[in-house]
């Protein structure tokens, strides 16, 4: 595991989102933190800023969409980036699909400053989520 | 901090890659590779062996006529793994292009590349292109 203090602030986010611990997700997020959220579903797309990431979060679970990694496999990172290697798995209304995902992460005054998800299996996700 | 050595490996990679120059890339990609060519247009699928990837490489020359590029942003890597965030252009002798972000995960063992996996910011849009 990458020992890079930027790649130490992304899991202990990525991590704090996955076990539903609000408070320290939201603390791990830059105030001007832009998050693009992949594929074509209906809570796609990119959201300036905490509160606009954090609504987002906020309308998805409440329409029954949950999103968390299964597997960390890998963490690099450098001055600039944080790239995580994880597994997702995304439960909705359309049932269930998981598959290799990709996090690449900007770091800045020690938060997440901008997000970006890449899914392999990205039209499953879609399904999952739109139902 | 010196970089790590896995980064320069795919450094070369691409410049291979960019120059045709395909001694190059049989010296840097292992026999027993697994190369994951993601998304779901004809060159999608898993291409076992050194011979298979090399042949997948040739139809992406062949389909796009060799108006194709990728532009390294960054390079990271540890031990295990190494990732290229760049911008992929792909063209079509018919008019169609693809220009986005993509990743590129590599596993990297004994100096060599043993498996390769692509995620696109717009899987669709890159699906699109190469149907």
């Amino acid at each position: 595991m990458a020992e890079h203090p930027n790649a130490q602030i992304a899991c202990a986010g990525m991590e704090a989102f996955n076990r539903g611990d609000q408070e320290t997700f939201t603390a791990s997020l830059h105030d001007d933190v832009v998050w693009h959220a992949p594929g074509k579903n209906r809570f796609s797309g990119e959201f300036r800023g905490k509160a606009a990431a954090l609504g987002r979060f906020k309308e998805q679970m409440e329409a029954g969409v949950n999103i968390g990694f299964t597997d960390l496999h890998d963490v690099v990172a450098n001055d600039d980036h944080v790239v995580a290697l994880l597994q997702v798995r995304v439960t909705g209304s359309g049932g269930e699909a998981s598959g290799p995902s990709v996090f690449v992460m900007h770091i800045r005054d020690g938060k997440m400053a901008e997000f970006w998800a890449m899914n392999e299996h990205q039209d499953a996700f879609d399904k999952v989520v739109d139902g | 901090m010196a970089e790590h050595p896995n980064i320069e490996l795919v450094r070369r990679g691409y410049a291979a890659f960019g120059a045709g120059d395909m001694d190059t890339l049989k010296e840097l990609i292992a026999a027993d590779v697994v190369w994951h060519s993601g998304g779901h247009s004809p060159l999608s699928g898993d291409y076992k062996g050194l011979g298979e990837t090399l042949g997948l490489f040739g139809r992406f020359f062949e389909v796009t006529g060799g108006d194709m590029s990728q532009e390294l942003h960054a390079v990271l890597a540890d031990d295990e793994h190494a990732v290229a965030l760049l911008r992929q252009h792909l063209g079509r002798p018919d008019g169609r292009s693809y220009d986005g972000n993509d990743v590129h995960v590599f596993h990297i063992r004994d100096g060599k590349v043993t498996e390769f996996w692509a995620f696109s910011e717009d899987e669709a849009a890159s699906d699109a292109a190469l149907a």
